[in-house]
């Protein structure tokens, strides 16, 4: 084996000046984190008492002082102790028994409004990219995963102190043209974001907020530009995307949005909030085959959120009354299937697809649901305003009215129940109880009056 | 509607990698595996936390977080460490036998403790920690990417 060739000695004394440079600026780097933490107050949330332990011991090996830290072992001490201390550094595992970490952002924020000079860092074991693109989402400054090295757990802090404390030419052009826009200088702020711009070989940020200032202006056509250049230099700029997503909403340009949201969706999947975007968007542009495709994909998750779950099955019900009334008969019980069967005991789910069902006059399907209701929820409202709707397709219009009566006397005062009777009324013509119906309904139900009104053949 | 699946979110991105940790020491008979204590065989009954957590990575050992009582200084320790990736990542198996450096008693009846690796495969150990050094870089292209740094 031969030897290495010798590197020419311009290269040689090139890599040594560059080698002292990286020196020089990492103990400047060490510097400028020591003044910056010395009399910063910092709160570490994290179950694991050794984890607590080594980040606050480091945290004094770069300069902060012992009395300044305090522990947090659960998330309810975590939130106590951020909002006594008001801390201007928080770090804090994604998961703290079973709440998530990132709530305490939020108290953060709460209690130390000048997000300036504050940091927010994770030091977690979930590597999950849905909980990385979550906490870059919210804007943490940085993300530390277990176990790690003493190098990468000092270096990620002090960059993400660097990047608050020193920023760039860049982002001190942009937090300048912010504090001009937060002030309602617009023009003033456009001019400052657009010099900002040839600071950075990608300014998407700069071109997201020459945006915001635009759709300030009511300019939406030169926002809706702003934001494509801005996703041109980074088609994964988040405040980009949002924003452009928040326009074509705006703008009722649905088919966009939906195109825009299902790729934030695919960048950060972790929303709960956004996927009832995705969802709903998909009912609003029919693309119902969508839902479907959402509800594979959802099944093979190892972990679903509650909310996720509500969505899901919500928005398979609303496809399922799209099959009904489309007389997609088959392919509706399907979905109301699915929905059942993963909402699990959700009397809210069930009683939907009752709702549903019963509109439709399908009286034994309907009866399969009810029947699924969990014992220990046999006298809920869900279930019985669900028996009440099955039970009124074999009731004569007297007995419905009657029935319903009893229910509202007894504390049911469901919108559904004073549709039943009125439609009920309506149709057997009986108009005292019609009007009384009306009245009561309308009482309770103020922003339904038109419904009302429809249903009792009222015209407006 | 395959297409429009992946287009959608890929479930494996809510899926953390993890850490299976098995502890075995000789001079006090103690093995902790899945979240169990056994001595000399028996599960014990004492209800305490007793899982392992690795924390941190040394050059040439590791600290992790265990029930207390595990082990005392100059004790050796055996380690057996499965790392199960998300799909389509590879996962990974580490063998080490390591001598306890110092032990700290922390609150909750947990100890620190620091370890040495002694015996173990030097390219199953840097594969170890590969994957994660791999893992936070992406993590902090992706930040940037993000947030437009």
């Amino acid at each position: 084996m031969g030897d290495t060739p010798e590197k020419p000695l311009s290269e040689k004394r090139a890599q040594e000046k560059s080698e002292k440079e990286q020196v020089v600026s990492t103990e400047q780097m060490k510097q400028v984190f020591r003044k910056y933490v010395s009399d910063r107050k910092i709160v570490i949330a994290d179950e694991a008492a050794s984890s607590r332990a080594g980040l606050a011991k480091t945290l004094v090996e770069l300069g902060a002082k012992t009395i300044n830290i305090n522990m947090a072992g659960n998330l309810q001490v975590a939130e106590e102790e951020i909002a006594r201390v008001k801390p201007h550094v928080v770090l804090c595992d994604y998961d703290i028994g079973r709440g998530l970490g990132l709530t305490l952002l939020q108290k953060q924020r709460q209690s130390q409004p000048e997000t300036k000079s504050s940091l927010f860092i994770l030091v977690t074991g979930n590597t999950s990219q849905a909980a990385v693109a979550q906490a870059a989402e919210e804007d943490v400054d940085t993300y530390i995963i277990k176990p790690y090295t003493l190098e990468i757990l000092r270096r990620q802090m002090m960059k993400a102190a660097m990047a608050k404390i020193k920023p760039d030419p860049y982002f001190q052009t942009i937090d300048k043209g912010k504090e001009l826009l937060l002030n309602g200088q617009i023009e003033e702020a456009m001019a400052t974001f657009n010099a900002a711009m040839p600071l950075n070989p990608k300014p998407s940020l700069a071109c997201f907020y020459l945006g915001q200032a635009n759709l300030m202006k009511e300019a939406l056509d030169q926002s809706h530009n702003h934001y494509n250049s801005g996703l041109n230099y980074n088609k994964i700029h988040y405040k980009c995307l949002v924003g452009l997503f928040e326009l074509l909403q705006r703008r009722n340009q649905y088919i966009e949005a939906y195109d825009v949201v299902k790729r934030i969706s695919q960048y950060f999947p972790a929303n709960p909030q956004r996927l009832s975007s995705v969802l709903r968007l998909a009912i609003v542009t029919k693309n119902y085959d969508d839902i479907e495709g959402f509800y594979q994909t959802f099944t093979n998750m190892d972990t679903r959120s509650e909310e996720m779950i509500r969505y899901v099955c919500a928005a398979l019900v609303v496809c399922g009354k799209y099959y009904l009334q489309k007389r997609f008969n088959t392919r509706a019980y399907s979905l109301f299937q699915k929905a059942a069967a993963t909402g699990t005991g959700r009397t809210k789910i069930l009683r939907e697809i009752v709702v549903n069902l019963t509109s439709e006059k399908l009286a034994n399907e309907a009866k399969e649901y009810l029947a699924r209701f969990p014992a220990e929820s046999r006298q809920s409202p869900d279930f019985i305003i669900s028996e009440y709707l099955v039970l009124d397709l074999q009731y004569s219009d007297l007995k419905s009215i009657d029935e319903g009566r009893k229910l509202i006397q007894a504390g049911i005062q469901d919108a559904i129940i004073f549709k039943t009777m009125i439609r009920r009324a309506a149709t057997g013509n009986r108009l005292e109880a019609l009007e009384h119906s009306l009245i009561q309904a309308k009482k309770l139900f103020p922003d339904q009056a038109r419904e009302f009104d429809g249903i009792a053949g009222i015209k407006p | 509607m395959k297409e429009i699946q992946q287009e959608l979110f890929n479930p494996n991105d809510f899926n953390s990698a993890q850490l299976v940790i098995v502890l075995t020491n000789n001079a006090t008979r103690t093995e902790i595996r899945e979240g169990k204590c056994f001595i000399d065989g028996v599960p014990s009954k004492i209800k305490e936390d007793n899982s392992v957590k690795f924390i941190e990575f040394l050059e040439r050992g590791l600290v992790i977080e265990a029930p207390s009582h595990t082990c005392a200084m100059g004790h050796q320790i055996m380690l057996d460490i499965q790392l199960i990736a998300p799909k389509g990542t590879e996962s990974h198996h580490f063998h080490t036998t390591t001598k306890v450096k110092s032990v700290e008693i922390i609150e909750g009846n947990r100890q620190q403790i620091h370890l040495s690796l002694v015996q173990y495969d030097e390219k199953s150990w840097q594969k170890l920690r590969s994957f994660f050094e791999v893992r936070q870089n992406e993590i902090e292209d992706f930040f940037n990417l993000v947030k437009g740094n």
